[in-house]
């Protein structure tokens, strides 16, 4: 099985930490964002894999907020998140013109900035629903936590590029990393938001990999991961354990907490193989389905498509997870890899944690189904991952 | 694993390398996750599809309209009406203050703190649910709620059928009341299927015709949302509303009595003599039963409860009073049948009859001299009578008061009738151990002693005089309506006939005379109350019972003796006298003699009654 050609002709990975980085980063400031003789050298697939799982996002957003006594052909879900996609793609369209090696220097400063915002959470942020994870900035309200995830993979692959030590790292080495991630996951655990501080430590250990870890340190890694898990349980807050207690034994409390797991399994199995038919599951019609145009979209999807729906919706995801990987391997230099790498991951774990919390694999934690879920934010953050995705493949050849 | 000899590879190799395990796994997680979804939605599929098709689908009970009672006219008695609930929806309120306190300033006999309590309380899972904050609003708070509908999301008002009754306190007593069904009930084999909430009768005849008169609910499927609305419904089962009810009783004359009754304490009961169709059966003093039709307030409860006159208690069918007098014609007929004496046969009356040591008084102190049986009764002479207690065995009277009714339950339908006492020399052993003295047949004779009668009974017997020797089971239900069950059904052939009793015509018509001059006679003890009117002339017979013995009688005028020592006043008639179309007795409790205080109430009754058949 072989998941990248290395073609011969394809040119040596550049260090960042080289010289020959440093003077290439200069050139490409003067050079052109775009020149009609590159125009093959983007990559049409990933941008057609996005434009398909938004089209089928908006597509179950109707069907979710979807009111016959309303009438109009779209609902006002669907309107505002087609008008984000909009935005996000203006935002990423933006993004695109300026070279990936911009954010290897702005790296750093980001990374603070999103430090600043997370400590300014702490002082300042509103409270809703016993969790303080909002900033009120002239009237909106912004989710810093979103924010950093995005930081800490460009701290890290800023740092794990620009190293002059080689890999493989054992746990000594890695001591730097650690403390980059660890920094604003305490931040975020302390709003408190378990789900974004999994997802923070789950993507920042893809990229670690990626860049080589010794096999002592992952042995070390996963017993003290094990460790804390159980250790962990004496400081959670009581919703999370109940979470994890209802996501153990969900028929324990059918009308609780156990509710959302109960109703959005039932939603699933209710649409056996071909799906009750587009606009006609009951469990999301008539709101039995939580949260079901954010959160719990997938189980929409599922109880109206069946399980072919799933399966065709699953290998979108899959084709753009494997095309990004793909992008992390052929990037030009060490710093694009690691990037392009924390972005798949971001993409991989999202996918992962959402389907498996709404079909009952995972506890809940609140995290969205990127590119399908109804939100502003998650699309921006997104799109903005999948333009600098592009952007990495859009230079691979130097 | 890849990355163990990185440091022979190229940088590019090694990534390679180690994007090729992340791809690995993500393809291991990827197929875990699909192995989930084809377990969910294939394996577990037509499980899962079941409980969707559970969760929007529910069976609800259509509550069937109860019976409608009404007269022998055709009048309503008991009806359904609509009555407004108001209810509150917990999920659909944030400021439950601002809400609470709004309805607290519009509706009585809320509170702000029990409505912000009852919120509180609601568990997460019910929040959908209406709770119920008040039932049967008044038009004026469901004018007020309407009108601020707007300020007030999240509050409702529910419909729904409550009973009523027109006539209130008028007939209270017949028509009853109805009770929620409680949770010892709940449990027993007779009410399986009772719901909790359900009604059911408590007393008269909605307790007596629960079954008949309840209807069978019916059931309907909704489909509901997640917060319970009912997006649409269908009926699988309409519901049968329960059968209706046609009485004997004329509202007319029932009404009529129950106001001449004013504030008496006491029962009148009338009867059709023709086939004991009860016409009228007043208690007094009432209480209004629409009071029950929605939960009974605790001070209205304790009001009534507590209340020495116990106005809940049926007088005319629970009531067991000496029946004085009234007794005499029956005592009359025995002794004429028995051959003890002839119409003609005179005793002396000398104002006293002493037997043994004891002086048996006549209540005219001056005596009435020679006595026949047509004087006996008009003037009522209490010596006649100890004469023919002398001569007539208890057992005789035991016998033929039986065939008049006495001594045993009318069989009315209504609960908890009593049966009064018509004592024998056989009872007397059982019960106070002793044998049956002359002394006590001489007060039997005169309504006094062991003997007690319901004043329903009082009217029955008078309508076998009424009639001319027939008695007929006095009943309170029209014939054609169906009947309950087998049993009763026996009872109602029989009732409809009626029974002979074995009182020769003659004799009948002797008594019937001496009754029509207690009335029509100027030396009668009721002719002040005599009907003038051509062809409508009363006959009847005035009583007096004694409720304590007769040495404090001795006290001058019924004035100076406390209200609750003075005698019972009985006065039981019918008319017209030629062809009777009316039975009725009165009995006021404490009423002193009852020629002046029933009599006046019967013959205003009768009048009243006569009238309305003319027109």
């Amino acid at each position: 099985m072989t998941f990248s050609r290395q073609t011969p002709h394809r040119p040596p990975l550049i260090d960042a930490n080289s010289d020959e980085f440093a003077s290439l980063s200069k050139s490409h400031l003067t050079e052109l964002p775009l020149d009609r003789n590159r125009l093959h050298d983007f990559d049409y697939l990933t941008l057609g894999l996005t434009f398909l799982l938004v089209a089928l996002g908006l597509l179950t957003i109707y069907s979710t907020t979807y009111n016959p006594e309303a009438g109009g052909w779209l609902t006002a879900y669907c309107r505002r998140q087609a008008t984000w996609f909009s935005i996000a793609l203006i935002v990423g369209g933006g993004l695109f013109i300026f070279h990936y090696n911009y954010l290897y220097q702005a790296a750093y400063p980001l990374y603070g900035f999103g430090l600043l915002l997370l400590l300014a959470v702490e002082v300042a942020g509103s409270k809703h629903m016993g969790a303080t994870r909002w900033l009120s900035i002239g009237g909106m309200n912004v989710q810093p936590s979103e924010f950093a995830k995005l930081t800490v993979i460009l701290a890290l692959a800023r740092y794990l590029s620009g190293r002059r030590l080689p890999p493989p790292y054992n746990l000594k080495e890695l001591l730097t990393p650690v403390v980059i991630v660890a920094l604003p996951s305490f931040l975020i655990l302390k709003q408190p938001d378990l789900g974004t501080t999994m997802l923070i430590i789950l993507i920042s250990g893809v990229v670690i990999f990626i860049a080589g870890i010794t096999r002592g340190t992952i042995i070390t890694i996963t017993i003290s991961a094990l460790t804390a898990a159980f250790g962990g349980w004496h400081f959670l807050h009581d919703y999370q354990r109940q979470r994890v207690l209802t996501f153990i034994n969900p028929e324990n409390d059918p009308l609780g907490s156990g509710y959302h797991i109960a109703q959005s399994k039932i939603a699933i199995g209710a649409g056996k193989l071909f799906g009750k038919g587009f606009l006609k599951g009951t469990q999301n019609t008539l709101h039995f389905l939580p949260e079901q145009h954010t959160d719990f979209i997938f189980a929409a999807y599922a109880e109206q498509w069946g399980f072919l729906g799933t399966i065709i919706l699953l290998a979108l995801y899959f084709a753009f997870l494997f095309r990004a990987l793909n992008i992390a391997m052929e990037a030009r230099d060490t710093f694009g890899s690691y990037l392009a790498s924390g972005i798949a991951a971001t993409f991989f774990w999202q996918v992962t944690i959402n389907i498996g919390m709404v079909s009952g694999l995972m506890p809940v934690v609140g995290i969205p189904l990127p590119l399908f879920s109804y939100g502003g934010t998650s699309m921006l953050t997104s799109l903005a991952l999948i333009s600098i995705l592009l952007n990495i493949h859009y230079h691979r050849k130097a | 694993m890849a990355n163990v000899d990185n440091s022979k590879k190229s940088k590019r190799e090694q990534i390679a390398a180690n994007g090729r395990v992340i791809m690995i796994v993500m393809g291991l997680i990827v197929a875990g996750i699909t192995l989930r979804l084809w377990y969910l939605q294939i394996v577990q599929g037509e499980y899962y599809n079941q409980k969707s098709q559970d969760n929007r689908i529910r069976t609800r009970r259509i509550r069937a309209l109860r019976g409608i009672i009404t007269d022998r006219n055709g009048e309503i008695l008991a009806d359904n009406s609509l009555g407004f609930n108001l209810q509150l929806i917990p999920e659909s309120i944030d400021q439950i203050e601002e809400v609470a306190d709004l309805l607290t300033s519009q509706i009585d006999g809320l509170d702000t703190d029990t409505i912000v309590n009852l919120y509180q309380k609601t568990p997460s899972c019910a929040r959908h649910q209406p709770l119920t904050l008040k039932k049967n609003l008044n038009p004026n708070e469901l004018a007020r709620v309407e009108a601020r509908k707007f300020e007030l999301p999240g509050i409702l008002i529910e419909t729904e059928p409550i009973r009523e009754y027109p006539y209130d306190e008028v007939c209270s007593h017949i028509i009853g009341y109805l009770g929620f069904v409680n949770n010892r009930e709940l449990e027993l084999p007779a009410y399986k299927s009772y719901a909790r909430d359900d009604l059911v009768g408590r007393s008269g005849i909605e307790a007596r015709y629960q079954e008949y008169l309840r209807g069978e609910d019916g059931q309907r499927q909704v489909e509901v949302n997640a917060r319970g609305r009912e997006l649409s419904a269908y009926t699988i089962q309409p519901a049968q509303s329960g059968k209706n009810l046609e009485l004997t009783i004329d509202i007319d004359l029932q009404q009529h009595a129950f106001e001449l009754m004013g504030t008496n304490v006491g029962s009148l009961v009338a009867i059709n003599p023709k086939n004991g169709e009860i016409l009228a059966l007043v208690s007094t003093p009432s209480f209004s039963n629409n009071l029950f039709a929605t939960r009974i307030s605790t001070k209205d409860w304790q009001k009534i409860n507590s209340d020495p006159l116990h106005p809940l208690q049926n007088r005319p069918i629970q009531g067991c009073y000496p029946p004085g007098s009234t007794i005499k014609p029956l005592i009359a007929a025995v002794a004429l049948t028995d051959q003890i004496i002839t119409p003609q046969t005179s005793f002396s009356c000398s104002g006293a009859m002493t037997l043994g040591n004891t002086r048996f008084r006549c209540w005219n102190r001056y005596g009435h001299g020679n006595v026949d049986l047509y004087r006996s009764l008009k003037e009522s002479c209490d010596v006649y009578y100890y004469n023919l207690a002398t001569r007539i065995a208890i057992d005789r009277i035991a016998a033929y008061g039986a065939q008049f009714g006495l001594g045993q339950t009318c069989g009315v339908e209504l609960p908890e009738e009593k049966s009064g006492l018509l004592p024998s020399s056989s009872w007397k052993l059982k019960n106070v151990h002793d044998q049956w003295y002359t002394g006590d047949t001489i007060a039997i004779c005169i309504g006094q002693g062991y003997l007690t009668t319901t004043p329903l009974q009082i009217a029955a017997m008078y309508t076998v005089f009424a009639n001319g020797g027939t008695y007929y089971k006095p009943h309170l239900v029209k014939e054609k309506n169906e009947p309950l069950d087998s049993s009763s059904n026996q009872s109602r052939s029989s009732r409809a006939v009626g029974t002979r009793v074995e009182i020769s015509d003659h004799h009948m018509q002797a008594i019937r005379k001496a009754l029509w001059q207690v009335v029509n006679n100027k030396r009668g003890t009721a002719f002040k109350y005599r009907i003038t009117i051509e062809g409508c002339e009363m006959a009847g017979k005035t009583g007096t019972a004694q409720v304590i013995k007769q040495s404090l009688e001795d006290l001058k005028g019924s004035k100076d003796i406390p209200w609750r020592f003075r005698d019972h006043a009985w006065f039981a008639a019918f008319a017209p006298y030629n062809d009777p179309e009316i039975t009725i007795a009165v009995l006021v409790e404490h009423g002193g003699h009852g020629g002046s205080t029933a009599a006046p109430i019967a013959r205003q009754a009768i009048e009243f009654y006569l009238n309305k058949l003319k027109q």
